[in-house]
């Protein structure tokens, strides 16, 4: 009996040193099998068979390369892309050589060509108002002197079609009272661009409807 | 330009998603042409209106204005304006009115009319009392400048300055004057046998801060403009100085010198509790508030030449951080509206001192005026106008220089003036 509490010891540390080493294997094992490395797919196992159908090469449908005549072409186009009538005399005036190369180039390029034809006429356009509402701006506006160098100030204009400013929000202030005053009031004196109604609408929706005007005299 | 243009159109959809963004790089360098009809009424009171209303505009150096001789041949009564003519003169604006004249009252009511663009910009009346034309035609200007350039006109606003007479009876020889913005129109509110320095306006403008020697020490005291009482601010047996009102009328700015030499303390005004600001063996003096009221400016001699330090209130323990590096002497600074820059004195290498002009952005400094012995410099509350002293041979007087260019003096009516200081927008 006296020896009983000596051999609960006993077994107490046999059971701590079991335990600790329990942990460490399972921790070994589990590291092994790849437990903490999340990146490794699980696999799956398949209860049911898959169903597989085969396909061959010649059922498939391969999209027909496109053979391309001039008026085949301008026919898939204009429903697409909308195209003015003005872009497609451009097309029939052009010289034969280049009615050729046309002839063997694909549609996408071709579509691409005509975009970029409507889109600098508009960028033009778009740079001319841009150009007159900047010498509108400029004649308004008084600079002040005795002003910092380096000032910049940023107004947003919101324009209704017939030209007329709206409001004027200042994005970014200068620092400078009278240089922000200044030209706040440079937008003020204009009131309306009265060429504003040379602009087609839809170009004006697009780019006029509000404007960033930076003053940066520097 | 266009290349500018094409540049700034391509790069800037990133910038701003997509909208048109446009640049303007010039500016007209021309000032405003104005032609101002003399105002239809009774000649006694157009004349001096007309007079006044002129000289106001010309002192803020933003407009040129037309001689009204010039345009007597085009002046027709109870006619439609004749734009065409008006244009062919070069003119941007015209203003045309009337007097209304009662017995109670005296009455403008004029037009603002933009000539390039044909058409009448603002209608506006101006009520009076017989015998205050000065006022009328200060109300009128200040009207007229602020629908063209757009910022609040400082024509309305008053001034204070020490006025030094050598006069028979010892007793009026200091007295501290009340002026309108042209120097016309003088009021007395104090009249000393000692010295009178420092005056300073409260915010509400209303009540003058000022130093007097009467009992043989510098103290400041307040004094109600309308019905003049005044009271000493601290009974305390030490020399106070330069008194500064906080933006919000609740403290005063002082310098005490209880501890030896000059440093800058706070007075709360309802009761009085004094808060040390600097602690220095230096002399800390002329302090004034940013427009904010968070900071304050001071000259101190620490470096051991005077130069402008600022402190920041809103931190607990804050040190003064020097902001004036050029030159010997800096002193007597004042914050621009907006606390974008400072106004100074400086001493230039030739020995003279000049008022400076420094932005918080630039590091270098802005001379402004050309005089030998300019001193302390007062920003009128559209930050567009300074008033200083100058001294002509051995005479002192007041000068002013708006920002826009413009110059002008104004004579003392009677021995030396100086130390002026510019009220707040008093309406």
């Amino acid at each position: 009996m006296a020896l009983l509490p000596q051999v609960m010891t006993v077994n107490l540390r046999y059971l701590h040193a079991a335990f600790v080493s329990f942990c460490i294997h399972a921790i070994l094992f589990l590291y092994l099998y790849g437990t903490f490395d999340r990146n490794t797919p699980q696999t799956l196992l398949i209860s049911q068979p898959l169903q597989v159908q085969l396909k061959f090469e010649d059922q498939i449908k391969r999209p027909e390369k496109p053979v391309l005549r001039e008026q085949e072409s301008l026919k898939i186009m204009a429903p697409q892309n909308q195209i003015s009538a003005n872009s497609i005399k451009i097309n029939e005036l052009m010289p034969p050589k280049i009615k050729d190369s046309l002839l063997y180039s694909s549609v996408d390029t071709l579509l691409e060509q005509e975009k970029n034809i409507l889109l600098s006429a508009e960028q033009k356009q778009i740079n001319i108002f841009a150009q007159k509402i900047i010498e509108t701006i400029e004649n308004a506006w008084m600079k002040p002197r005795n002003i910092p160098d380096n000032l910049i100030a940023n107004l947003r204009l919101h324009i209704q079609p017939t030209g007329r400013i709206l409001k004027v929000d200042l994005l970014q202030s200068s620092g400078n009272i009278r240089f922000d005053n200044s030209a706040l009031q440079a937008v003020r004196r204009v009131e309306t661009l009265n060429f504003f109604k040379n602009i087609p609408y839809n170009l004006y929706e697009k780019e006029f409807q509000k404007i960033a005007v930076s003053f940066n005299p520097s | 330009m266009k290349k500018n243009l094409l540049l700034t159109l391509l790069a800037l959809p990133m910038i701003c998603m997509g909208e048109l963004f446009l640049e303007i790089t010039k500016g007209s360098d021309n000032p405003f042409k104005v032609a101002i009809i003399p105002f239809a009424g009774s000649p006694k009171v157009s004349k001096p209106l007309h007079q006044i209303i002129q000289n106001d505009l010309d002192r803020t150096g933003e407009f040129s204005l037309l001689d009204s001789k010039l345009l007597l041949p085009l002046i027709k009564t109870d006619e439609e304006i004749n734009y065409q003519d008006w244009s062919l003169l070069g003119i941007d604006y015209l203003v045309a009115g009337n007097i209304i004249q009662s017995k109670s009252s005296v009455d403008i009511n004029y037009d603002i009319y933009d000539i390039q663009k044909r058409k009448k910009i603002r209608n506006s009346k101006v009520f009076g009392l017989p015998g205050q034309t000065r006022q009328l035609a200060h109300y009128t200007s200040d009207g007229i400048y602020e629908s063209i350039s757009g910022i609040k006109g400082i024509a309305s606003t008053k001034l204070l300055y020490v006025n030094e007479v050598k006069s028979n009876t010892p007793e009026a020889s200091y007295r501290l004057m009340l002026a309108d913005s042209d120097g016309a129109n003088e009021n007395t509110l104090l009249t000393s046998s000692e010295p009178i320095i420092s005056p300073s306006w409260s915010p509400d403008g209303k009540k003058v801060a000022y130093v007097s020697f009467e009992t043989g020490l510098a103290k400041v005291y307040i004094q109600d403009i309308a019905t003049g009482q005044r009271e000493s601010v601290l009974s305390k047996n030490t020399q106070i100085s330069s008194p500064a009102w906080s933006p919000d009328g609740k403290y005063l700015s002082l310098t005490l010198y209880q501890d030896g030499n000059a440093e800058i303390y706070i007075l709360r005004l309802h009761d009085k509790t004094l808060t040390r600001m600097t602690n220095q063996f230096a002399i800390d003096t002329e302090s004034s508030w940013s427009p904010k009221g968070n900071k304050i400016l001071f000259t101190s001699g620490r470096s051991g030449s005077p130069q402008i330090y600022e402190l920041n209130l809103r931190r607990l323990n804050s040190k003064a951080r020097r902001i004036s590096f050029e030159g010997s002497y800096n002193a007597k600074a004042a914050y621009l509206p907006n606390e974008e820059g400072i106004i100074f004195v400086h001493r230039s290498g030739d020995g003279l001192f000049h008022i400076a002009m420094k932005y918080k952005k630039e590091n270098f400094i802005r001379i402004l005026t050309e005089a030998k012995m300019d001193e302390s410099p007062s920003v009128a509350p559209n930050g567009n106008m300074v008033i200083y002293g100058i001294t002509e041979g051995d005479q002192s007087m007041l000068a002013g220089f708006s920002l826009s260019g413009a110059s002008f003096k104004l004579p003392a009516s009677e021995g030396e003036v100086r130390e002026p200081a510019w009220s707040n927008f008093l309406r």
